[in-house]
């Protein structure tokens, strides 16, 4: 080794000047605890998207579309929360890539880790759809009073006007169709009222005034020519 | 395992863990040995890895610098071995990236899927002193991500285990990386050798 540069010598004057020093234990412990909460962090917000994607989904009524033929499976895609999902996987990567600082981290392949985030992140947000959690901050957005999500949460009983998606409340019945209005009180896009033309075959005495509906058409003249009618 | 902290560390039989808990205990003279017992390995394993390095001494001095700072997270019931070659592989790792000579991928493609892994080599002894002679000849030409783990496995002889704790991948990942690695070693010094 004597033809080895003194490393040695180098790095212990470096220690003896007090040029370097040992970074102290508690340095090491906030190190990893702050990567834990970061972790729980990411987690935590993956699963509150998540189960907003499954409450959304299913408040929305967008699920009964996939009811409503290939025009309505089209419709669900075009209406699905993508950027929500685009986010929870974006999270997943991140919760990923915060875990291989730890052992169970890196020693899981990449893919066998995502899938397990996925599965974890879906358990969780299936169980917290199960509670009232989303319900009550929807409440609270309807009434104006949640700043943040207010707009998410808003988003979830308009109607889709462009895509011929619209839901409502059941104000008049007519020969082979109805009317429909949807006024949460407050004034803004989600609220007007439409008149539903009924599909071949749909027996119009199922509908009361007063029925909350769910209604995917084409417009023709101002009206809605449906081709798939859901109560609510 | 517990180890007494008054130790003498120039002891020939005093382990690298035990000498770690002396540092931790503030004695310098223990980290010296540290330094005397891995300069040599640590040297060599930059020196091949980044080859036509003209700095490697002060990477590997920045590397022991970095072992004494943080020296207090390593857990003495663990081998030292890997947590030194952990933090040389991301000094090293840093100097490619920093000199921009191989383009480092951000998604590694091995350590997507799972693959079975050997714990013993399944080419055995006899192929891994071919491949100890082979590397010598071969090895600048191959990828930053195969070039390492033929060094760790041939040259500095640490365990799978071992690699992939240094590496931080998944056990298959270093199995089927060191197959890859092997094969593109053969291939290369075949193209440098075409009468063999």
């Amino acid at each position: 080794m004597a033809n080895e540069p003194d490393i040695k010598t180098k790095v212990l004057e470096k220690i003896s000047r007090g040029d370097i020093h040992r970074r102290p234990k508690v340095y090491f412990v906030a190190q990893v605890a702050a990567i834990l909460m970061l972790l729980a962090a990411a987690f935590a917000l993956s699963v509150f998207v998540m189960s907003f994607v499954i409450f959304s989904v299913r408040e929305s009524g967008e699920q009964f579309l996939l009811g409503f033929g290939r025009q309505g499976v089209a419709t669900f895609f075009i209406l699905f929360p993508w950027a929500a999902l685009a986010l929870d996987v974006l999270l997943f990567f991140v919760i990923e890539q915060l875990s291989r600082y730890f052992k169970f981290g890196y020693r899981l392949p990449v893919g066998r880790a995502l899938a397990s985030i996925l599965a974890l992140a879906l358990i969780s947000a299936t169980v917290i759809d199960l509670t009232p959690f989303h319900g009550a901050l929807l409440s609270r957005a309807d009434q104006n009073e949640l700043p943040i999500l207010g707009e998410w949460y808003e988003a979830i009983h308009a109607s889709h006007k462009d895509q011929g998606v619209f839901r409502g409340v059941v104000t008049s019945i007519q020969k082979g169709g109805f009317t429909i209005a949807h006024d949460d009180g407050d004034y803004d896009a989600d609220d007007g009222a439409w008149t539903v033309v009924a599909p071949a075959g749909f027996d119009v005495r199922t509908i009361n005034v007063g029925d909350g509906v769910y209604v995917a058409g084409n417009i023709v003249q101002g009206a809605v020519h449906a081709y798939g009618i859901q109560k609510l | 395992m517990m180890y007494p902290l008054v130790m003498d560390p120039h002891q020939p039989d005093i382990t690298d863990e035990a000498l770690v808990v002396l540092v931790q205990g503030n004695n310098e003279e223990a980290f010296g040995v540290i330094i005397e017992r891995y300069q040599g390995r640590l040297l060599r394993y930059g020196r091949r890895f980044l080859s036509d390095n003209d700095h490697i001494e002060d990477v590997v001095q920045g590397v022991f610098i970095k072992t004494y700072q943080n020296i207090r997270s390593f857990d003495a019931t663990r081998r030292f071995s890997p947590w030194i070659y952990r933090i040389a592989h991301n000094a090293f790792v840093n100097e490619l990236r920093r000199k921009h000579r191989e383009p480092l991928s951000f998604i590694d493609f091995d350590a997507l899927a799972a693959h079975p892994s050997y714990e013993h080599d399944p080419a055995g002894e006899e192929d891994k002193k071919m491949m100890q002679a082979l590397v010598e000849s071969g090895l600048d030409a191959l990828p930053a991500i195969y070039k390492e783990i033929i060094i760790l496995f041939y040259i500095e002889e640490l365990s799978y285990q071992e690699i992939a704790d240094v590496l931080r991948v998944p056990l298959g990942t270093v199995s089927v990386r060191l197959r890859r690695g092997r094969e593109a070693l053969k291939k290369e010094i075949k193209k440098q050798n075409p009468i063999q």
